[in-house]
């Protein structure tokens, strides 16, 4: 060891974060895996369990299609109820030479369908499936198990079987289907060798077979035993929530129980970053977990034959092993999050087990809901917790999924684990679980005695995963009461912008006793630095349109999602228009995503990395309007975020940047008004065009002079300044 | 190097712990903070580490406070406690791979230090064992490698020999024999008196959350007029904790 003063600093190790974070989470996962209680979990259980689950299934399934009386009698639906008499008359001779045949057999031990009982077989003609509508339909559905279409060969043939052509239809995903398709093959192709022997012996060597049969494979909608969309959600919840909840427990509870806590608590690393290490951890433990168990069951039911039961075709795509592991992955990143976040409550293996034990129990109630009838999907589902994620699960395998209730579900859940690791923060190590100090989940309500100049990166983060649920819920609040005059449900809209994006933070940030004008930037700025946002605020917007209309046409399919819409908001006067969809959304957006998100970014992030995300972040709240996803908006709005966000940082407060961002959507919402006379320049959206070369370049110069009067307004205000400026 | 000023904390429900305490510790000074149990020994240890908020005072070391600047604090001190487990899954060079890492130190130096200390400590034929599988005697060697590998200035050790054999005790001795080589500014809390005595250059004695007396041993010597630390410890305890009551109980 070296001899030195106070230099410890100097051999600290800057060789970026994401490689530490990365060592620190295989560490975790390595301890993780080592376990043997793990390896029971992750290996062990899917290992013996599955084959015992296999043999009682087997004989499940069998016992169902012996003992089920309704697999005795088959419900065949055919096109034409003349030629009825000719085929079950060569059906009764099939019948009857496979039933001799059976009587020669010597194995008593066959298991062919004539050694049963013969099964009833009810034809049904055109007009009886109508309900179902054509034969076809009706054999989807599972109303008949066959359909067929006859066609008579030779309409003069004088002999006992004249030759007809069957074409038949049945239904690979249904063991009904297919076991009806063998009765009849079997009784058709008997009942031809017979009939064709008995002509050759006539001398009839030339006569036609009396039956050409061929069949058609048509997939069914309902006819599985059990349905993938429905079983799926609830297996892959069962299986992730399992993996998961081991490490969980170890990796927080399990750390003060073996005295290492403190350990690592005394390092000078962020409780958040020891989470993410943990949070990577349990996830690929449950992800791991999932897979070996999902591996085990498929081979399972391929290994006893009854993947039919699950695959109408028996083959699993890759699409469905891709939509599988996606789904796992959102499963295991919500379940890691918020069984990591119950666990750092902990003090002990016993008090987790107590936590986890009623969240796997409430678990399972949104995973029956996808076995539910009658339960669909909608935006207020697709921001539930879980319950999202089951019915998009659902829906995917059922092919009828909605791609905004899936972003949603992607958005929601993945703001879930954030809002659950940010709890998990708060609580993680802290003296009261360390040493048992008094007080573990008021202390979560207290604000610290201490006032902050800024919120913290996890305080931010919690922020933004309280607001996108509530974003969407309240965010289209305003559109549903249809009731209310357009000019009033637009003064409801703003109303809404202020209480989601000022009130929530303003609440945040009296919990954690954040001073206001600190950590929302509501400081002084040069008027240069005014002057300046005022140029990028007229010049700005042009760009936007050009990238808008570049990558999409809005007049069109999209224009007319919105026609009713804008046409109705046409009615408003100017003013209102402007107060409410232009000046209010500027201010309040400004507030919480440059004023409180980018703050709170910054206190871990480089100024550079925490305006990217504010402004992807940005970006990506824009995307979802009303009931749409206009993924179009998301370059444009991200660029806007960039502009924002550097203007913020570049003069220390968010002021510069509300007078950019009003007059930019101000001009947006005159040229939306003015669209005629535009039209008759040569420009606009009923054109499709971009904005002409020369209106670029005159933005250009705007632009361009009002970032040079920004810098020159003043220089980077950072966190030490604000606090000395405030104490 | 490590500066505490009427540090006090205050649990809630509970008296108080410690009450304002004050006391300083220079660079290769081994300073023993001493009492009995329930004294506030660990309290003030991990105030200073930062672990612990305090009700008022103020900690620091190297200048910086244990409050404002957590992280620095940690990371200018390597922390040994008796009650201190290790990943049971790992090897102790794993082990001191991830502490090296969480005080973001390189890991070519990781390697070097973990070589030094597995020989200073005597735990090379056993550093890529798991450590479920070590003796406590073995376990302990690896926490006081693992409190080092960040080379910190400061040390602080709670109860280090707490429940070590004869031959584990000579090894904390030889640690800190070793710190006190290293120029390291380094606060051991025991009740071992003896041990104090023999390792630490200051004393503070610590009771009932007060400090009561602070110095060499000489001064403690000509301010309590006791020759040895166990006096001096006895008489801060009141007769009734310090009498066997033969009478009372009748015997």
């Amino acid at each position: 060891m070296t001899e030195h003063g106070d230099q410890t600093s100097a051999t600290v190790h800057h060789s970026g974060r994401l490689p530490r974070a990365v060592r620190l989470a295989l560490k975790e996962l390595r301890e993780t895996l080592r376990d043997r209680r793990t390896i029971f979990t992750l290996v062990l259980m899917p290992l013996l369990v599955y084959p015992l689950l296999a043999v009682a299934l087997q004989r499940f399934a069998l016992t169902r299609f012996r003992g089920d009386p309704e697999m005795q009698t088959f419900f065949v639906g055919v096109n034409a109820s003349r030629q009825f008499e000719a085929m079950k008359e060569l059906m009764r001779f099939g019948s009857e030479v496979v039933r001799l045949q059976s009587a020669q057999n010597a194995d008593p031990e066959a298991t062919s369908s004539t050694a049963d009982a013969e099964p009833e077989i009810r034809f049904f003609g055109q007009d009886d499936v109508a309900e179902s509508g054509t034969l076809s339909d009706g054999l989807k559905s599972g109303a008949i198990d066959l359909a067929i279409e006859i066609e008579e060969l030779n309409p003069g043939s004088q002999h006992r079987f004249p030759p007809h052509r069957y074409k038949i239809f049945h239904n690979p995903g249904s063991p009904r289907s297919q076991a009806a398709k063998r009765f009849f093959e079997e009784r058709l192709v008997a009942a031809n060798l017979i009939a064709l022997r008995n002509r050759l012996r006539r001398g009839g060597a030339n006569d036609q077979p009396p039956a050409e049969t061929s069949f058609v494979a048509t997939e069914g909608t309902s006819t599985q035993i059990v349905s993938l969309g429905a079983l799926i959600p609830l297996i892959l919840l069962l299986m992730t929530v399992t993996g998961a909840v081991y490490p969980a427990i170890d990796l927080t509870a399990g750390e003060r129980e073996r005295g290492t806590m403190e350990m690592l608590i005394a390092a000078p690393v962020p409780r958040i970053g020891l989470l993410i290490a943990k949070y990577a951890a349990v996830m690929i433990v449950a992800l791991l977990t999932a897979t070996v168990n999902l591996v085990a069951m498929t081979t399972t039911i391929y290994g006893i034959g009854l993947e039919k039961l699950l695959v109408a075709d028996g083959v699993l795509s890759l699409r469905t092993i891709g939509l599988v592991f996606a789904l796992t992955v959102l499963f295991a990143a919500f379940f890691s999050a918020v069984l990591l976040a119950l666990t750092s409550f902990a003090r002990s293996f016993k008090e987790a087990q107590a936590y986890l034990i009623p969240l796997m129990l409430v678990s399972l109630a949104p995973g029956m809901l996808a076995l539910m009838p009658g339960v669909e999907m909608n935006s207020l589902l697709a921001i539930a917790p879980l319950v999202n994620i089951v019915l998009l699960a659902r829906d995917l395998f059922e092919g009828n999924a909605n791609p905004l209730f899936a972003t949603m579900t992607v958005i929601s859940t993945f703001g879930y684990a954030a809002l659950a690791l940010a709890l998990a923060g708060r609580i993680f190590g802290t003296d009261a679980i360390l040493y048992g100090s008094q007080g573990t989940w008021s202390d979560m309500l207290k604000p610290p005695e201490e006032q902050r100049q800024t919120p913290q990166i996890r305080t931010a983060v919690f922020c933004l995963a309280m607001m996108f649920p509530l974003f969407i819920l309240l965010g289209n609040l305003p559109g549903r009461l249809e009731s209310l005059s357009i000019s009033v449900r637009l003064a409801l809209s703003s109303v809404v912008s202020v209480l989601l994006f000022v009130g929530v933070p303003l609440l945040l940030a009296k919990i954690r006793n954040i001073r206001v004008q600190t950590g929302f930037r509501l400081m002084k700025a040069h008027p240069l630095a005014f002057a300046g946002a005022a140029l990028m605020g007229v010049s700005l917007w042009t760009f936007a349109f050009n990238i808008v209309s570049l990558i999409t046409d809005i007049d069109d399919e999209r224009f007319a999602q919105f026609a009713g819409l804008i046409e109705q908001v046409n009615q408003s006067p100017l003013w209102l228009k402007l107060a409410v969809l232009a000046v209010v959304p500027a201010i309040a957006e400004e507030f919480f995503f440059r004023g409180f998100l980018l703050t709170g970014l910054r206190s871990a992030l480089s100024p550079w990395r925490a305006i990217v995300v504010s402004a992807v972040l940005f970006g990506l709240f824009h995307v979802i309007v009303r009931d749409r996803l206009l993924f179009e908006r998301l370059i444009s709005s991200t660029m806007m975020g960039v502009a924002l966000g550097w203007v913020c940082v570049r003069t220390g407060s968010i002021l510069p940047g509300m007078l950019l961002h009003v007059l930019n959507n101000g001009f947006f919402m005159l040229l939306s008004e003015y669209k005629d006379e535009l039209a008759a320049m040569g420009i606009g959206t009923q054109q499709q065009s971009t904005l002409p070369w020369y209106y670029l370049v005159v933005a250009a110069i705007l632009t361009g002079t009002g970032i040079a009067l920004v810098m020159l307004s003043g220089r980077r205000v950072n966190d030490s300044e604000i606090a000395a400026s405030s104490a | 190097m490590i500066s505490v000023e009427k540090l006090t904390k205050h649990f809630p429900g509970r008296i108080e712990a410690v009450k304002g305490v004050t006391f300083h510790v220079e660079k290769g000074e081994v300073y023993g903070l001493l009492g009995p149990n329930g004294a506030g020994k660990t309290t003030t240890l991990r105030m200073i580490l930062g672990l612990l908020q305090p009700t008022s005072g103020d900690a620091r070391v190297s200048s910086f406070h244990s409050t404002e600047a957590p992280d620095e604090v940690k990371r200018r001190v390597g922390l040994v406690s008796a009650s201190a487990g290790l990943y049971q899954w790992l090897s102790p060079r794993e082990v001191l791979s991830f502490f090296g890492d969480l005080y973001a130190v390189p890991p070519e130096l990781v390697a070097e230090r973990t070589a030094t200390l597995a020989h200073l400590l005597r735990f090379e034929q056993f550093q890529d064992r798991r450590c479920s599988t070590l003796s406590t005697g073995q376990k302990q060697r690896v926490n006081l490698a693992r409190a080092l590998i960040h080379d910190p200035p400061v040390m602080l050790l709670d109860e280090p020999t707490r429940g070590l054999d004869v031959v584990g005790r000579q090894t904390i001795f030889n640690y800190i024999d070793h710190l006190h080589g290293q120029n390291k500014a380094v606060i051991i809390c025991t009740h071992q008196l003896d041990e104090a005595q023999r390792l630490c250059d200051r004393f503070g004695l610590l009771h009932e959350g007060e400090l009561r007396h602070e110095g060499t041993l000489q001064e403690l010597q000509q301010s309590t007029g006791c020759s040895d630390l166990v006096d001096m410890f006895l008489q801060l305890l009141p007769e009734s904790e310090t009498a066997f009551p033969v009478k009372a109980a009748g015997l």
